[in-house]
């Protein structure tokens, strides 16, 4: 049986009262490519701050890589690569400059940080960029540097943060491809987005989560099981998404 | 849409906390400080009050025989003296509240002075003098002399005075109302929109210019307005006295918004904008008087702040002054000069996000 | 690379990527040498050797001599006095005058004026200038003198009223009377005059003035007055150029937060207590850096004379622009945003510099003496005075003083993070 990186049992935040994320049970098994999709103000974001420990939890507990996440951040923090959804780099320092600072925070030094540095540059196709200011770039090239910060140290667990706002097309199926490179070189990896056919072209399994719960999970096909009972009826994961969440517009203000 | 633009821009100044706690709080909290330090600079001489002036006396000195004389004159003219025949004359004075001691001896006689009282010590020896020179006999009282009354502009108090700057720097410092406006404008990528809309250059700059006046008339004003209160501050003649207020204002307002639209960060116009009006205020006269100055009278000109504050100190002392001139002409100079040079910059930049 | 080590690189390449940074310790300092100069800071004073405490003597003006506000010690009387008879006799009657105790006599020789032109100058030492009397000695006043009527050789400008001045003219009837009487004794003969006039001084009991000291207050002379000044303009402007330097770093910081980068650097292990460290060195070395470049700026461009070891006057710098730039971090944390920031350390500035008594000397009594020990200013001018007049204790103080403002700022930026991030 897979081994099981991350799992939360009855996960909870709440702001003012109001749960964000109620009783969360969630189980990513490793070499996943998992995908949690949700409307606007679902509580992906919150749920992923969690599991990193940017936020804590009021209720519940994580478990990854088997250990409490909470009493062992320290161990597992180096083992993970997150990606979020704003840019995390600083436009004043080159390319390089953004790698090598977020890949030695880790720990690696030397001729490995060296080494660390271009082979995550070239991962995200930059080396030609290197040396340019990150300020400078496009915003499909500071999506791929953002993404080439997180790997320097080759984490066993990515989490993407709806890596591909506001990109072009050539930029968003690049960080795709990589992404499926990455799990296949053994990285187990979480991703949230809006855009379904990101989801569908890439991920394993998927979870749609809506008022802080996952109403549903599992791969595509058990999905459309879930709202058809036709198995050859050829079903987007936008209705089922659609169908699972209702039309109605989700406004969170303040969160 | 002008009408709207300025409604708006007036309600994001009025709800920056910040900017209404500077403006208000800080001339107030200003002429407090600085009135109380100058006080004793800038105050006419009030006389002393009576005060005590122990001595000792040999019997060979000179005004032995004429001691009871000396202490009853002294008394006609509020100094007490007392005597100590014995003790350290720092421990007497220490422990008996006396201002001065005087050791008289044979040939000389001995003033001993403190710091805390050298006015006190000054008297008595200006009045012992005077003993000594009685001794000869010499009387001037008859001789007639030269004396000639100045026409000169009379003193003013300190609170008076810095009053009257704190209130003029204050209004030079107002610009920073615009960074309210400014900060939303560039992170809500508001120029994008003006540029697809039917406002024009002139329009928005206006949009701008009116509300950080409008702001600085009610911020600096309400300041003003509590610190005549408090510190009975006297303005002397009021129509002018607005009318200078008021084209410092304009002046400030167009000058501050120059800058912001000169430079693409904010930072910089601030840093700017204050070294600016704190290198006007020091020459002109905001920290140091400009009467006491030493800076020369032709770098002072340069400052529109001494302009504007000599204008008004003499407006308060005098009712009148020489400089009202000067100032209205180098306030609307500035004004229309930064006027012409911020619309120009305002369109420089809207042509640039094209 | 060890983690602190790569966030103090990072940090380091931040701030000198920065134009603000190098506007903040180079611009300001160039500015600041620009207005010493201004101040005439350096220059050759006439009254070097002055001392502020002399009495009955007569004080010499020359031509660039500054306000008499400033020379005179504000106790007693001024009066400036414009003499043209180049004369003993007129010698005489002004150390009379000085002698008195109550008038600080301020003497400019001069040319030969008219009496318009003596109104004149007059008028525009009485307008711009703290003055009681004006007196004006005619060219032809030692003439008068021997003839009997010294009175006639001089003109008295009455400026402010002020009810000194009748007892100066009450002292000037009196000597002008004797020397009156002493010039019909000696049949108007200009040496005799002088021999009479001296013998009738040595009749009298001499006096002889002593200040005791029997306060802490340290008292410093004339030309310690004037470094003192000197060095409280240095500190305002260059607190400013401190401050600004830890408004740049503390705006590193809020941009850190807001995009992320913070959020990054934690997720890589590096605990608070170390990225706000890194910071808090990167301050220290850019205070370094600036003190430097103030050091070649003040000794190279101004060529500025203190009335201390220059290293001191580096070291007293240094220290309070580490606190300056630390108070702006704390400021910056503390606000939250960078305008509120900016507003907030040019306020707490302004009011130090104020309180303190950079600008001018400033005496508090009651509660106001506390608050003004709260500007760390205020204790550098202390550390100043000790250094001016020699005493021990100015190392060990500056030492106290920046370990205790560093400490307490310390904490309130520590609760003031900790709130933030409750909120």
């Amino acid at each position: 049986m897979s081994e099981t990186i991350i799992r939360t049992e009855g996960l909870t935040k709440k702001y003012d009262n109001r749960a964000v994320v109620d009783s969360l049970k969630l189980e990513i098994k490793k070499g996943e490519i998992f995908g949690l999709l949700g409307p606007n103000g679902a509580g992906k974001s919150t749920t992923i701050n969690m599991l990193c420990s940017i936020t804590k939890a009021t209720a519940g507990s994580i478990e990854i890589f088997g250990v409490n996440a909470a009493k062992h951040k320290r161990k597992i923090l180096p083992r993970i690569g997150y990606i979020p959804q704003e840019l995390a780099i600083h436009d004043r320092l080159k390319a390089w400059e953004n790698v090598e600072l977020f890949t030695s925070l880790y720990g690696v030094k030397g001729k490995a940080l060296k080494k660390a540095v271009d082979e995550s540059l070239e991962y995200v196709g930059l080396t030609d960029s290197r040396s340019q200011y990150a300020g400078n770039f496009s915003g499909g090239m500071k999506r791929r540097l953002n993404i080439a910060c997180a790997i320097g140290h080759q984490p066993d667990l990515l989490i993407f943060d709806e890596p591909t706002v506001g990109i072009d097309p050539q930029s968003r199926n690049f960080i795709l491809k990589k992404i499926k490179e990455s799990n296949q070189a053994g990285a187990t990896v979480l991703y949230t987005s809006h855009y379904m056919e990101e989801i569908e072209t890439i991920c394993t399994r998927i979870a749609i989560m809506d008022n802080g719960r996952i109403i549903a999970s599992g791969t595509k096909e058990e999905l459309k099981n879930l709202i058809s009972d036709d198995p050859c009826k050829d079903i987007s994961l936008e209705e089922i998404f659609l169908t699972l969440t209702g039309k109605s517009l989700r406004d969170y203000a303040g969160l | 849409m002008l009408h709207t633009l300025i409604k708006n821009n007036l309600k994001l100044m009025l709800r920056s906390k910040w900017i209404l706690v500077l403006m208000i709080g800080g001339p107030i909290l200003i002429i407090a400080v600085l009135g109380s330090v100058f006080d004793d600079l800038m105050k006419s001489y009030e006389g002393l009050d009576e005060f005590m002036a122990g001595y000792r006396l040999e019997d060979e000195s000179a005004f032995s025989p004429y001691m009871q004389e000396v202490k009853r004159a002294a008394e006609d003219n509020g100094v007490t003296f007392v005597e100590y025949e014995s003790g350290d004359i720092e421990d007497i004075i220490a422990k008996n509240d006396c201002a001065v001691f005087i050791d008289f001896q044979a040939e000389a006689y001995i003033i001993y002075q403190i710091q805390e009282h050298e006015t006190e010590s000054h008297i008595a020896e200006y009045f012992l003098n005077g003993v000594s020179a009685s001794m000869l006999g010499a009387d001037g009282a008859d001789l007639r002399l030269d004396v000639v009354q100045l026409d000169i502009i009379p003193n003013i108090e300190s609170e008076d005075y810095y009053g009257i700057a704190y209130t003029i720097y204050f209004i030079w410092c107002s610009f920073v109302c615009l960074t309210a406006v400014i900060t939303s404008e560039r992170k809500g990528k508001a120029n994008q929109k003006y540029k697809i809309s039917l406002i024009s250059n002139i329009s928005l700059y206006l949009g701008k210019a009116i509300p950080c006046a409008l702001m600085t008339v009610i911020g600096v004003g309400t300041s003003t307005l509590l610190s005549t209160y408090l510190f009975q501050i006297k303005w002397g003649n009021y129509p002018m006295t607005i009318l200078i207020l008021l084209l410092t204002v304009l002046a400030s307002t167009v000058m501050g918004l120059f800058f912001c639209l000169l430079f693409r960060s904010l930072t910089y116009s601030i840093c700017t904008s204050f070294m600016v009006t704190w290198v006007a205020g020091f020459v002109g006269g905001s920290f140091e008087t400009y009467i006491y100055s030493t800076i020369d009278q032709s770098v002072k000109v340069l400052s529109p702040i001494y302009h504007a504050t000599r204008a008004l100190t003499e407006y308060s002392v005098q009712g009148h002054s020489e400089y009202t001139r000067s100032t209205i002409i180098y306030l609307t100079g500035l004004m229309v000069i930064f006027a012409l040079l911020g619309i120009g910059m305002n369109k420089l930049r809207k042509e640039e996000e094209a | 690379m060890n983690q602190l080590t790569a966030l103090l690189k990072m940090n380091g390449k931040l701030l000198l990527r920065n134009k603000g940074f190098w506007g903040a310790i180079v611009l300001i300092p160039i500015l600041a040498v620009l207005m010493l100069n201004v101040l005439g800071l350096g220059e050759e004073d006439s009254h070097e050797n002055d001392d502020k405490n002399t009495y009955g003597i007569v004080k010499e003006m020359t031509q660039e001599d500054r306000r008499l506000v400033y020379l005179a010690d504000g106790t007693r009387l001024t009066v400036k006095v414009y003499d043209s008879s180049e004369s003993r006799l007129a010698d005489y009657l002004l150390d009379e005058l000085a002698d008195k105790g109550l008038f600080e006599v301020f003497r400019y020789r001069c040319e030969e004026m008219t009496d318009a032109e003596i109104e004149k100058a007059a008028k525009e030492d009485a307008d711009g200038d703290r003055i009681g009397v004006i007196v004006y000695l005619k060219a032809d006043f030692e003439i008068s003198a021997q003839e009997g009527n010294a009175e006639q050789g001089l003109t008295i400008f009455r400026t402010e009223a002020d009810e000194r001045q009748e007892l100066f003219e009450s002292s000037c009837q009196t000597v002008l009377a004797q020397m009156n009487a002493a010039a019909v004794m000696v049949q108007g003969d200009r040496t005799a005059l002088l021999e009479v006039l001296e013998q009738t001084v040595e009749v009298l009991p001499q006096k002889q003035i002593e200040m005791l000291n029997i306060s802490s207050k340290r008292v410093l002379n004339y030309q310690q007055l004037e470094y003192r000044s000197n060095i409280c303009y240095t500190f305002a402007i260059l607190g400013l150029a401190y401050s600004f330097c830890g408004m740049l770093i503390a705006h590193s910081l809020m941009k850190e937060r807001e995009n992320g980068v913070y959020t990054r650097v934690s997720l890589c292990n590096v605990t608070k207590i170390k990225y706000i460290g890194s910071k808090l060195v990167s301050a220290v070395f850019a205070v370094a850096l600036e003190t430097g470049i103030i050091g070649i700026g003040m000794s190279g461009l101004v060529k500025a004379n203190f009335g201390m070891i220059y290293r001191d006057y580096l070291l007293m710098i240094f220290f309070l622009g580490l606190i300056c730039t630390m108070l702006s971090i704390c400021i910056g944390i503390l606000a939250g945003n960078v305008m509120s920031a900016n507003y907030a350390v040019f306020l707490v500035w302004m009011i130090n510099s104020l309180i303190s008594g950079l600008y001018f000397p400033t005496e508090f009594t009651g509660w106001m003496t506390y608050v003004s020990r709260l500007a760390p200013q205020k204790w550098f001018i202390d550390i100043m005075e000790i250094l001016l007049l020699g005493e021990q204790g100015a190392y060990t103080l500056m030492l106290i003083v920046t370990a205790a403002f560093l400490a307490v700022i310390g904490s309130i930026g520590a609760v003031g993070l900790r709130l933030r991030e409750e909120v």
